[in-house]
């Protein structure tokens, strides 16, 4: 009996291996992009909620976002603090890079040294995005080529970083609570759209569902009344089709700096207005009331909305990288030792060979001068290489007149003599860190502080983040000349400036704080590329290098119509911007952005 | 050693590769991963090929060495066909080393420079090691076909050119057969170059023991001769 029991014991434990003891229950929700849809090569909205239970949790929330090839990926790896009391949910909206969409975005969560819970999230690639904010899903007609994915979203959908919108070709507003849309994310999708989105209200008679005060600065007209319009035969004369039945809208009051671009006699019905680079449209129907839905005109009109229209993007982008000086270049005296160095090893060498017996003392005298020229060579090459170590860090705040926020990107490239690991503090208004390929980076958020840990020999990294812009102005023409006003809300004056139109530039006396206004002849500028070849353009080998840059991709055009510049260029400290740009520790070597270029594209009055 | 053409011969190969590595010394220590790479790869590329033709044209007796007998010299003293025919071979691959260890202080620059690992220049040595005792082992058998200089010159440069040029045709697999190719794989972190190594090897007995086998066929017939 007793052998039995033991035999059965055993195959009871074989069969059935004694588990774990049962965790708590963790419940995680993620969600990336926009309902799970993305559009690679850029970053992407992440949101993570995870309810510990009753018992809490204290541990980290890792995400990996891959990049590159298979066999040299740069992966950017982000950690955060996971601290949430018994009860307490822990929520987290940020936005990480997406570049390729054979990649997963890895989440893992972990807790007493142990990975609590993990999984690859694989978000669906679309070739663009229509983003609609409302109550109701259905109504948008997805067309355009190509043809986009309509998701329909929550204001809490809505990324907190204007990066993250990238591939949305229009946000769609049918419903919006001002209460739900906190103020990082109102601030990003203002961004957005001043760097080239594309945002459509549809109003109708039930306009008090858009919280008008969310929307302010961008509305083109405002809603103030509600009226039965007669079958709108001007929507049908352009998109076609018949309307079957009177069609219920708001009355638009256009506001200064709109066009009303269709209207029914006196019924504005599509009103239009820029903003910065982008596109505000406003209608005055409501796109799910019955009349508009039983219009077939209604799909040409989403075809001429959705269709997709080449956008400019910033003009800072990571390729700036690339064109910076990382190390100084090895000085003439410093190649012409190291080739003394070496004849004079090979006349050594000569000069023992010439005396060679089969003693092995002469072998050994053989020997230990190879060692010794191979340790005096591998000494001074890398004290040559520990000399050029350095660090270029250069950031550059773009912003569009009129839309009162700024986009700074700060890009940072490393040259470290020895390779191995470095970490640096990187300012709180950049909370947007990732690794450029091929480098690799951990980017650790930490109560007031973003530490990242890089590795290898040269790294390079993009930071970036949105915050209010002190810096606004416009631009007329007016009979051959420019009138120029530019409003600098800072305490610190405007230097360096530059102005750039239509492919020449011109030198601007700096710019104190407050009003300033300038009438310039068009008479008096100089080709782009004749001003690159000065060297007064920064005080740095760095600054004129990211000048170097950001002129040829200004665009040329610049008309009222294309509102593409002109642009103001200056150099501006940081500190007046209420901005702390500084990294922990100091750079190696190098130059530390003291001063930020400031990129302004005014706005056409 | 002190032969004035001996001493000439390593003076050009070392003035040679510390021409090339000071030429790979970049001008900006920036690049990125490739150009370390890059620098060590090429210096350890010229390396390889520049002591292969060297230990085998030696070998061969291309490049006569003052006071180094050829094999049919030897062929005719008292030690064994299989000794002289090991004996040539470890001296070629002792010469060699010799060589790897006068062109170290130029490896060491690039290494400094550059900040590349240690380990892809090691295993280059080895390969080098390898490469030059193949080659060297077709030399000494090249040898054993004909007394004819021409002859053994044909087999000497159709063996290099098999070996760097030919070899690099080959599909995949068989392209790491190629010394290059090997050494690329080598920096980049696989480890293929264990089979090229490794049928280097074979191939070295296989031509070394032929060599034997015709060394003493040969010494048969010259005795048969002398005899007559």
């Amino acid at each position: 009996m007793p052998i039995l029991f033991f035999v059965g014991a055993v195959c009871l434990v074989l069969v059935r291996p004694p588990s774990a003891p049962a965790q708590s229950p963790l419940s995680v929700s993620l969600r990336i992009g926009f309902d799970g849809y993305v559009t690679p090569g850029g970053w992407v909205p992440l949101e993570v909620r995870i309810d510990p239970g009753e018992k809490g949790i204290d541990g980290e929330v890792m995400v990996e976002a891959w990049a590159g090839s298979r066999t040299n990926p740069s992966v950017t790896k982000y950690l955060w603090p996971l601290r949430v009391p018994p009860g307490g949910v822990f929520q987290l909206s940020h936005a990480i890079p997406y570049v390729d969409a054979r990649w997963p975005v890895r989440v893992e969560v972990r807790a007493g040294g142990a990975v609590v819970f993990a999984k690859e999230l694989r978000p669906r690639p679309a070739d663009g995005l229509v983003v609609v904010l409302s109550q109701v899903r259905g109504g948008v007609v997805a067309a355009g080529s190509p043809l986009p994915v309509v998701v329909y979203a929550h204001e809490e959908d809505l990324p907190v970083h204007p990066w993250a919108y990238a591939g949305v070709r229009v946000l769609v507003i049918h419903d919006l609570s001002g209460r739900r849309l906190d103020e990082d994310r109102r601030r990003a999708l203002l961004s957005w759209v001043a760097r080239g989105g594309r945002l459509l209200i549809s109003t109708g008679e039930g306009f008090h569902r858009i919280d008008r005060e969310a929307l302010a600065p961008l509305l083109p007209a405002i809603p103030t009344s509600t009226k039965q319009l007669p079958p709108p035969r001007t929507l049908a004369a352009r998109f076609g089709g018949v309307f079957p039945d009177p069609l219920p809208v708001a009355a638009l009051v256009p506001l200064p700096g709109s066009s009303v671009s269709l209207a029914e006699g006196e019924t504005p019905l599509i009103v239009e207005r820029p903003w910065g680079r982008g596109e505000v449209v406003m209608w005055a129907f409501d796109y799910l009331t019955l009349p508009f839905l039983r219009w077939s005109g209604r799909f040409s009109l989403w075809r001429e909305l959705l269709e997709a229209r080449p956008r400019t993007s910033g003009v800072v982008t990571p390729e700036a990288t690339e064109v910076l000086p990382s190390s100084g270049s090895l000085p003439p005296g410093v190649v012409l030792g190291l080739g003394l160095g070496m004849m004079l090893y090979v006349t050594v060498i000569r000069w023992l060979l010439r005396r060679s017996t089969a003693s092995p003392s002469w072998w050994l005298w053989l020997l230990l001068t190879a060692v010794a020229f191979s340790g005096g060579f591998w000494a001074g090459s890398t004290a040559i290489r520990s000399r050029g170590a350095s660090l270029a860090w250069v950031s550059a705040m773009e912003v569009e007149g009129g839309s009162g926020v700024g986009v700074l990107a700060s890009y940072l490239r490393r040259f470290g003599p020895g390779g191995g690991r470095f970490e640096l503090v990187v300012p709180r208004v950049l909370p947007l860190v990732r690794a450029l390929p091929p480098g690799s980076a951990e980017v650790r958020f930490e109560p007031g502080a973003v530490r990242v840990t890089g590795s290898g020999s040269l790294s390079a990294l993009e930071m970036a983040g949105v915050f209010p812009s002190l810096f606004d102005g416009w631009v007329q023409r007016k009979e051959g000349e420019l009138e120029v006003e530019v409003v600098n809300r800072s305490s610190q004056p405007l230097e360096d400036l530059l102005l750039v139109f239509q492919g020449k530039v011109r030198r601007l006396p700096s710019l104190p704080p407050g009003e300033s206004r300038w009438t310039i002849g068009l008479g008096q500028w100089v080709a782009l590329d004749t001003a690159g070849r000065e060297r007064a353009l920064g005080r740095t080998v760095l600054e004129g290098a990211l000048l170097q840059w950001v002129f040829p991709r200004l665009p040329g055009g610049a008309t009222m119509e294309e509102r593409d510049g002109p642009f103001l260029l200056g150099w501006v400290d940081p500190r007046a911007l209420g901005v702390e740009l500084s990294l922990e520790p100091p750079p190696i070597a190098g130059n530390p952005p003291e001063r930020v270029l400031l990129i302004l594209r005014l706005q056409w009055r | 050693m002190r032969s004035p053409k001996s001493v000439g011969l390593i003076t050009f190969a070392l003035a040679l590769l510390a021409a090339t590595a000071l030429l790979l010394v970049p001008q900006e220590l920036e690049g990125g991963s490739r150009l370390p790479i890059g620098s060590a790869y090429i210096l350890l590329a010229i390396q390889m090929a520049v002591l292969t033709y060297l230990i085998s044209a030696s070998a061969c007796g291309e490049i006569a060495i003052e006071g180094e007998k050829s094999i049919w010299d030897l062929a005719g003293t008292r030690f064994p066909s299989r000794t002289i025919v090991y004996g040539k071979i470890t001296s070629a691959v002792l010469s060699c080393a010799m060589l790897l260890a006068l062109a170290a202080p130029f490896q060491a620059l690039v290494l400094g420079v550059t900040g590349a690992s240690p380990v892809p220049f090691l295993l280059g040595w080895l390969l080098t090691l390898g490469t030059t005792c193949a080659a060297a082992a077709t030399a000494i058998w090249g040898m054993t076909l004909s007394e004819s200089e021409g002859v053994r010159s044909l087999v000497h440069w159709a063996w290099l050119g098999t070996l760097f040029m030919l070899s690099a045709l080959l599909p995949e697999p068989w392209r790491l057969l190629n010394p290059f190719q090997a050494l690329w794989e080598a920096f980049e972190g696989g480890r293929e170059w264990a089979w090229t190594l490794g049928s280097y090897a074979v191939l070295s007995v296989l031509f070394l023991e032929w060599a034997g086998w015709r060394l003493q066929r040969g010494r048969g017939s010259h005795a048969h001769l002398r005899g007559g």
